[in-house]
């Protein structure tokens, strides 16, 4: 994506006024004085973008259809998956917990990806939508909601202190968390958000 | 804040404000980002203010957090409450050291050092106090990046309240310490966030600032 | 000068990129197409409660193998039952059968004894018993409690019959010998035929001994006889005496039959005494007809052939008599019962045969049927077989489609009758020639009195007394004969004294008649000391 004009941007961290040249594809811009990365070109940034999402929601679909984990001590067996554990919460009378857990973990990044798709693929195709900018709005409330790795690095700390006295088994689901949790970081990276909303506003014209 | 006193160079020094949502710079006058219609301030409102009001929520949540038995273990119809601090001992005790450390990290070490160190970057700037823009900026780095990570802990009872549920046998609740906790990481995430990091760069002296501006103001 | 254009190419066409969605969309597909390849049957089961089962938890086995898993719990319509969805491994469709039970592993305390212990602490499961029907089924009625014999159990299982429910119930032992041979599962009352059926299960290796000739009896508790001998106090082993139980054997003096297979029927006896009221189980059924009153023949009576029990009557047979014409006019019909086994024939159908045709023969040659006296006091008679000599020879008949035995009259009609036949024999005699003849006798005797002859009979009879007096007179103690006989005999006495002297010595000393005597002397008495 090129930019025939100069870019001018105020740093978020220290509120330089940074004057941005054209990018080639590939190169980031940072603020000069503090360091803070303003924005970067991505290669195709958009598409593989779109491209990680699909394959993030598809894995997020799998990894709440089969058991997560299993635990077995001594001949008793108990099953964990996604949805389950969080109705249990929930019935357990752990509203909030349920929510504090379920939320970041699975509603958050769903509702993530369900904004990001909605953006880039009349983005990509270059047709407007009104549904764009509130998207947008939506996608960048949530992302520091979203705690993916903290999850998989939670669930490895809970196997670790498990493991010591019962059997744990890793689950499809599990596996196809850790994918999602790659395609959804990879989502991330892959879609500046600077060239997004320059892009948006582009269209919009 | 009018204009004049910020700083040359910065964009809040030609009345530009920077969308947060969609980092477009446009006049803070008209106070709605012209592209993306989120409000525009020049600074984040009363960044300081809110900053250690929320800071000082999270040091009182932190204390049912750490008092509170984070989750009860039930062997054999024996309950047996362990709050964050308990189980980190439990943890040294069954020589588990690495995990004992990483949940001593994340659960005692982050939260304290965010609330700490988000109290004292307010107290800095409103101190006016000299210590390197760069140190102070990289600490607010810090203290961001790692917000998200405190929550591995109720992660872990989360998992462990679903996975340990052998009957009579064993079993795991979670006690109201987690409720705590959480919003001990909630409420420092908000902090963090509503803390506005070019307050520090504001209290940059003149002459410094100059010597930017002349040493030219494009980067690639 | 301007630069030289850089050759700008557009990059066309889909990037990889496309591959990592396309990859987890591959993934996805085939994991979604393995669970629903692999995906078990899934089945619904009501119970009357849930208790111990939890939706996502409860886990369905088969010998404490994990086959399934229940995957929801709900109420029934009505709320009055429960349903518990559940899915089943691939591999246990084939267990699922018309017959299949299920039922709930919890903690029991019941007459079999502690069970299900082990689910205090792992939680309830259920537990499935395969069933052996060919015919499928997804959705079963489960039992509220175990099954008394698991299915797949080899055994025999048969049912009991009853008329009234005693103590037995289900979870009772059934004993063979005073050993545990099964236990009685299950019992019905069959209201349509208002009997008690009772479903039993014979363990292996005792299900061989069970035979068609086995009877089963109510061992429960005491039986207490009083009778002649006084009272009889009788108790099976000490379960049977709390709990209840059924007895299985043969009846006195009846061998055993053939191997009996699952399901079949025997009747469930009071006790071991009204078995052997009725031991054998084939029979032959006679008519009997009686012209005279059958006042007294009961139901049960006894038929014997000159005193050897034969079998019993059965009853009066009057529906059959009412009904055709004539009914009463020959006699009120009984139906009788006749073993084999009691003349020792075997108790088989074959037996029937000889029997059969042992009484045909026997009818041929005489035998008929006839109302005896059993007891003068209660007047009960009893039908008594007996050969007849000179009877009319008949044959069996056939009276509302079965053979009937000839009767004869008998008690008294029969004195009636044998007095009839007596006068008659009587009449027949030749009387008024015997009678003319001893009259001509007496005639002659008396003349032969009256001659001369006899007359002076006494007189000499008279003077021979006379004569026989005087000699016996002569006889007697002072007559002259007694005087002269008198001293002869006295010397002979002496004679023979010293005769006997001499025969002593000769016997002291042979050679006495030659050498004197050793004359010993004679004790002399000695005088005692003063």
């Amino acid at each position: 994506m090129t930019e025939t004009v100069p870019l001018r941007l105020g740093c978020l961290e220290c509120d330089l006024l940074v004057c941005i040249e054209p990018l080639d594809p590939g190169a980031r811009a940072s603020c000069p004085r503090c360091g803070h990365m303003l924005t970067a070109n991505n290669r195709d940034g958009f598409t593989r973008s779109l491209a990680f999402a699909s394959a993030a929601s598809m894995l997020l679909a799998m990894s709440m259809s089969f058991p997560f984990l299993s635990l077995e001590a001594s001949g008793l067996e108990q099953v964990m998956t996604l949805p389950r554990s969080a109705y249990e919460l929930y019935a357990d009378g752990y509203l909030l917990i349920a929510i504090l857990v379920m939320g970041p973990i699975i509603a958050v990044p769903a509702l993530m990806i369900g904004a990001l798709m909605a953006m880039l693929v009349p983005l990509r195709r270059g047709t407007p939508a009104p549904w764009i900018v509130p998207a947008g709005h939506f996608l960048f409330a949530l992302s520091p909601w979203s705690m993916v790795e903290v999850f998989v690095i939670g669930v490895l700390v809970s196997l670790v202190k498990i493991g010591a006295m019962a059997t744990v088994h890793l689950g499809i689901s599990f596996w196809a968390y850790v994918a999602f949790a790659i395609c959804f970081t990879a989502t991330l990276t892959n879609l500046d958000r600077v060239q997004l909303w320059e892009r948006i506003e582009e269209l919009s014209a | 804040m009018s204009a004049a006193t910020f700083l040359p160079g910065t964009a809040a020094a030609e009345g530009l404000a920077t969308c947060h949502t969609c980092c477009k710079l446009a006049p803070a006058e008209s106070h709605k980002c012209p592209r993306c219609g989120s409000s525009l301030h020049l600074r984040t409102t009363d960044s300081l203010q809110r900053t250690i009001a929320l800071a000082v929520t999270a040091t009182l949540l932190y204390i049912p957090a750490n008092v509170l038995p984070i989750m009860t273990t039930t062997m054999l119809g024996t309950s047996e409450p362990s709050t964050i601090l308990g189980g980190v001992v439990l943890l040294i005790h069954h020589e588990s050291y690495l995990i004992a450390a990483v949940i001593f990290i994340a659960s005692v070490m982050v939260p304290t050092g965010k609330l700490l160190s988000i109290s004292w970057l307010c107290w800095s700037v409103a101190r006016r106090q000299s210590t390197s823009l760069e140190q102070r900026t990289r600490m607010y780095r810090v203290t961001e990046f790692v917000g998200k990570w405190s929550m591995t802990d109720v992660f872990v009872v989360a998992i462990l309240v679903a996975l340990i549920q052998l009957g009579g046998l064993l079993s795991i609740t979670a006690g109201n310490a987690a409720i705590a906790f959480g919003g001990v990481v909630v409420v420092t995430m908000i902090a963090a966030e509503s803390f506005d990091s070019r307050l520090i760069w504001d209290q940059m002296d003149a002459e410094r600032s100059e010597l930017e501006v002349e040493s030219g103001d494009t980067n690639a | 000068m301007p630069d030289a254009d850089a050759a700008v190419s557009q990059k066309r066409g889909i990037s990889p990129i496309w591959l990592v969605p396309l990859v987890a969309l591959a993934i996805g597909i085939w994991m979604v197409a393995y669970t629903i390849q692999s995906r078990g049957p899934e089945i619904t089961i009501v119970f009357s409660t849930a208790e111990g089962i939890e939706a996502g938890k409860t886990k369905i086995k088969l010998r404490s193998v994990d086959i399934g898993m229940v995957d929801s719990v709900g109420l029934a319509d009505g709320l009055l039952k429960v349903i518990v969805t559940a899915s089943l491994e691939k591999a246990a469709e084939a267990l699922l059968k018309e017959d299949t039970e299920f039922w709930v592993v919890r903690p029991r305390i019941g007459k079999g004894g502690v069970s299900g212990l082990g689910t205090l602490l792992s939680g309830g499961y259920i537990q499935l018993a395969p069933g052996e029907s060919a015919a499928k089924r997804s959705d079963f009625i489960g039992l509220e409690d175990p099954p008394a014999t698991p299915a797949g159990t080899p055994g025999v299982k048969v049912v009991l019959t009853a008329d009234r429910a005693g103590s037995v119930s289900s979870g009772d032992p059934v004993l063979f010998k005073g050993y545990t041979v099964g236990r009685v599962e299950s019992e019905v009352f069959d209201i349509d035929s208002k009997r008690l059926s009772y479903s039993v299960f014979i363990d292996a290796p005792y299900d061989g001994l069970l035979t068609d000739a086995h009877r089963f009896w109510d061992a429960s508790g005491i039986s207490i006889r009083a009778g002649a001998d006084g009272i009889e106090a009788d108790a099976m082993a000490l379960e049977t005496l709390l709990v209840g139980g059924v007895e299985v054997g043969l009846p006195k003096g009846v061998g055993p039959g053939d191997r009996v297979e699952s399901g079949a029927t025997f009747a469930l006896y009071e006790s071991y005494a009204s078995v052997n009221q009725r031991p054998y189980r084939y029979n032959l059924e006679y008519v009997v007809r009686f012209p005279q009153s059958v006042r007294g023949l009961a139901p049960g009576a006894p038929v014997e052939f000159r005193g050897i029990p034969l079998g019993q009557v059965e009853r009066v047979m009057l529906p059959e008599m009412v009904g055709r014409a004539g009914g009463t006019g020959q006699g009120i019909a009984v139906l009788i019962r006749v073993e084999p086994a009691r003349f020792e024939l075997p108790d088989s159908p074959a037996g029937l045969d000889r029997l059969r045709s042992m009484i045909a023969r026997a009818v041929g040659n005489g035998m008929r049927a006839t109302l005896a006296t059993g007891n003068l006091l209660t007047g009960s008679l009893y039908v008594s077989l007996d050969l007849f000599t000179d009877v009319e020879t008949e044959e069996v008949g056939i009276y509302a489609d079965r053979p009937t035995i000839p009767t004869m009259t008998s008690g008294l009609e029969g004195i009636e009758h044998k007095l009839t036949m007596f006068l008659d024999k009587l009449n027949e005699l030749p009387l008024e020639g015997t009678v003319t003849e001893a009259q001509r006798t007496l005639a002659s005797l008396d003349r032969l009195v009256a001659g001369e002859g006899m007359q002076s009979l006494p007189a000499s009879v008279d003077e021979t007394l006379e004569e026989l007096r005087g000699m016996l007179a002569s006889l007697s103690a002072d007559s002259e004969l007694q005087a002269r006989l008198l001293p002869t005999i006295t010397e002979l006495d002496r004679t023979l004294a010293s005769l006997r002297q001499v025969l002593d010595t000769l016997g002291e000393q042979p050679n006495a008649l030659i050498f004197n005597r050793a004359y010993k002397d004679d004790p002399r008495p000695q005088a005692g000391s003063r």
